[in-house]
């Protein structure tokens, strides 16, 4: 049985309305930015081309180890966030003294600047949930954060209102465990990616290959003419200082979105554009795009 | 019924009840002369810091009528006499210079408070007049029964003080005997002696001065200041009920009459309140306090109506609350052209300095700050925490750091265990939290030095190096000192931060 493109696109309409109405939302304010993440894959997948500001986020870690990683992404959430205003950052003091304080200098770094945060330290989900609302409800921050301790899906949902009504956006960065039931408009899960070196500038294409051949590299370096994805100096154990640590890889799983795609990428957050890049499968850190094409042309 | 107290020369009686002063028992007795006595004397051993504490506790209460209230302690054999190391509680001053009228003039408000006191089981004796020593004089030996006879008519002091014994002008009781031995046991003969002529009577200048600045203070020659139990306060409002309160609600609507009062005390005077204090005074003679801090002066009835909100279930009722006294701890200047450009100018950082002092009202002020950026090179010292409501600002010229530097760094330095393929390079790998961990890839060392004129010779400088494990996550860790040719004194591995 088939059915006409027609009806496809009249059932695809009426389900997206259906999405688009279920949270009961104010009208946005005119000319309120959007929060896009910059990689097209991202925003695509997102309802809006972008997160939604007045929602709340979850982000959680696959593994326990993956704490820092999801305080990274976290932060490169925020810093493409296209307000200014000081950001409400509440931790637990159990989980402060586990994976430490946030760090002023290392925050600028991830072009965060550190005197937008306010911090704040909890003792218990439920002085969590109410200094969480407090922060979204007065309507001044730019955002609001939770970090360490679960929040019941009452306390998600109290949230998630909140933001709906003043803009302010919320994120959790949920403890290590098994996922609680989350009113989240969104739900990410955020693991470590081994990273392999590269260097700063691209070496100037056609000049040759060998120089990738010291470490593991992915396929696009090894074709005729593919050295242009040059990786001299991969070996080197103690490097120039900041390379390789201006960039963070990140797997990034997108578990739930209402009306939107989840889904699932390897993305690089690049320190100094303050950017999302996608990584490609086999871990390469250049656009894919540009080298495929040059190989096709060569083979 | 007595107390006793334990000294050099055994067990004293230092305060007895009615009944037992009838059968002859004297404050200063031996007890066994007191047991003499009287055979059937209950003893209780005295507790002084308790007595303290309650009087302390009793000056509070007495907050309800007059802002100046202070404790006062009997005289003791120093020189001052009245101060804390004094004999113990003496009684309660209070200046109520303004505030008799509200309870019916000075009568009603001294029916007022011997009434109260008696129903908490307190017998109180007052006295009033126009110097603080003449009305302790009145309360402490006035024989009149009725309050009438116990307060002295404006300028009455000298006539109506006259016949009280020497002992009234709290005078050190060997001061007393002396004046008893040269024959003046009445105030009155104390007062018509001549200065020069009183001075010549005693061996020292010092009694004879102690014995002129008494009297002195007595008559309101000289100034004696009530040092009131509270500072002076900014502003006040108070409401006494004639039923006890017992619920929390109809505590926050008393709240609300009494902020909108306060409120325009402070406008009046151009000013915003930086702290407060609800003191509600129980029924049997307890106070409960609330303190509210504003990161930011402010007299905005609702702002400063919802710090208090959330905590006013801290308030236990008890048996009932008959007072609530808001009074303003602290004040700034506020004048309403700064309130009113404020507002416009940043309504956002505003909105944020409420949301702080709620915050910092429910949690506590420690738990809530903002990092400012601090000159040094130690990675744990190049930050300092301030309070959330100070706005940091931005660093105007944020040295770019060669190094990366983590965003998350651990409070204190934990020891690992790490080997180093060279002595002076970076880890090849290392346990950190009983994981071992391969090092994929590193960056450093960044060396930083100790700052020795802070630490002295135990200084011990750090090789700082960012590193990556196999599975991408990036630690920054240093070691402590250096590997040495002979062997002998191992470095230490430290894990500081994490990266991503």
């Amino acid at each position: 049985m088939t059915l006409a493109a027609s009806t496809v696109s009249q059932l695809r309409k009426a389900i997206e309305a259906v999405e688009r109405r279920s949270p009961p939302r104010a009208a946005p304010d005119v000319g309120e930015p959007e929060w896009f993440l910059g990689a097209r894959a991202l925003d695509g997948a997102l309802p809006e081309g972008g997160l939604s500001r007045r929602a709340l986020h979850d982000v959680s870690v696959a593994s326990p180890g993956d704490g820092a990683a999801a305080t990274g992404f976290l932060l490169a959430l925020l810093a493409r966030f296209p307000r200014d205003g000081d950001v409400l950052w509440c931790q637990s003091a159990m989980n402060r003294r586990e994976y430490g304080g946030l760090y002023g200098p290392g925050l600028e770094g991830f072009g965060f600047p550190a005197e937008r945060l306010v911090q704040v330290s909890v003792r218990s989900g439920k002085e969590l949930a109410w200094a969480m609302e407090e922060g979204v409800r007065s309507a001044s921050l730019a955002a609001v954060v939770g970090e360490g301790l679960a929040l019941d899906f009452t306390a998600t949902r109290r949230l998630s209102l909140a933001s709906t009504e003043t803009a302010v956006p919320c994120l959790i960065l949920a403890p290590p465990g098994p996922m609680a039931a989350s009113a989240a408009m969104t739900r990410w899960r955020v693991s470590t990616v081994p990273q392999f070196p590269t260097t700063p500038t691209p070496a100037p294409p056609h000049k040759g290959e060998g120089k990738a051949a010291d470490i593991p590299l992915p396929l696009v370096g090894r074709g005729r003419g593919g050295g242009s994805v040059s990786k001299g100096g991969g070996g080197d154990m103690t490097q120039s200082y900041a390379t390789g640590f201006e960039r963070t890889a990140f797997h990034l799983e997108l578990l739930r979105c209402r009306g939107g795609r989840p889904g699932s990428w390897r993305m690089a957050w690049d320190h100094e554009t303050h950017s999302f890049h996608p990584l490609s499968p086999a871990g390469d850190r250049e656009f894919p795009s540009q080298p495929a094409l040059s190989r096709r042309k060569a083979g | 019924m007595a107390l006793l107290e334990g000294g050099a020369k055994g067990l004293r009686v230092t305060a007895l009840n009615a009944a037992a002063a009838e059968k002859g028992v004297r404050p200063g007795q031996a007890l066994t002369d007191a047991r003499a006595i009287c055979p059937g004397l209950l003893t209780f051993p005295a507790d002084p810091e308790g007595d303290r504490a309650a009087l302390l506790g009793l000056a509070r209460w007495c907050d309800r009528y007059s802002p100046y209230v202070a404790p006062v302690f009997s005289p003791g054999s120093g020189p001052e006499g009245n101060g804390p190391e004094g004999n113990g509680p003496a009684g309660i001053a209070l200046d109520i210079t303004g505030c008799a009228h509200l309870f019916g003039g000075e009568a009603g408000l001294m029916r007022d408070a011997v009434r109260r006191l008696r129903r908490i089981g307190f017998s109180a004796h007052p006295g009033l007049a126009d110097t603080p020593g003449a009305a302790a004089a009145i309360a402490g030996w006035s024989g009149a029964r009725d309050i009438a006879g116990r307060i002295l008519p404006e300028g009455g002091i000298a006539a109506g003080t006259a016949l009280l014994p020497v002992e009234a002008l709290r005078l050190s009781p060997e001061t007393c005997l002396l004046l008893g031995r040269l024959g003046l046991k009445r105030i009155g003969e104390v007062a018509a002696v001549p200065r020069s002529a009183l001075a010549r009577r005693f061996r020292s200048a010092e009694i004879a001065g102690d014995v002129q600045r008494r009297l002195d203070q007595f008559s309101g020659a000289e100034a004696e200041p009530i040092e009131p139990l509270r500072p002076q306060v900014a502003c006040r409002a108070h409401l006494n009920f004639a039923e006890p309160l017992i619920d929390a609600l109809a505590i926050g609507d008393v709240l609300d009459h009494l902020l909108v009062k306060v409120a325009c005390g402070l406008e009046a005077e151009g000013k915003g309140a930086r702290a407060l204090t609800l003191n509600a005074c129980r029924t049997d003679g307890t106070v409960v306090g609330l303190e509210v801090r504003l990161s930011r002066p402010s007299r905005s009835v609702s702002h400063i109506r919802r710090l208090f909100a959330d905590r006013l279930e801290q308030i236990d009722p008890g048996y009932g609350i008959d007072a609530l006294i808001l009074s303003v701890d602290a004040a700034q200047e506020l004048s309403y052209a700064a309130e009113t450009l404020e507002r416009s100018l940043d309504r956002q950082a505003e909105g944020v300095a409420i949301l702080v002092d709620r915050l910092m009202n429910r949690l506590g002020p420690e738990r809530i700050w903002r990092a400012a950026p601090v000159e040094s090179h130690i990675p744990e010292r190049a930050e300092r925490f301030v309070p959330a409501a100070a706005a940091v600002a931005a660093e105007a010229a944020s040295p770019r750091r060669a190094a990366p530097r983590p965003f998350r760094l651990l409070e204190e330095p934990e020891e690992i265990t790490a080997t180093a393929e060279v002595p002076d390079g970076p880890p090849r790998q290392f346990v950190w939290r009983r994981v071992n961990r391969r090092v994929a890839r590193a960056t450093g060392p960044e060396r930083i030095a100790p700052e020795w004129w802070r630490l002295g010779e135990a200084a011990i400088e750090r090789d700082y190096y960012a590193v990556e494990d196999t599975e991408g996550r990036r630690y920054w860790l240093f070691r402590a000192g250096h590997y040495r040719a002979d062997g002998k004194a191992m470095p230490r591995w430290f894990m500081h931060g994490l990266f991503a």
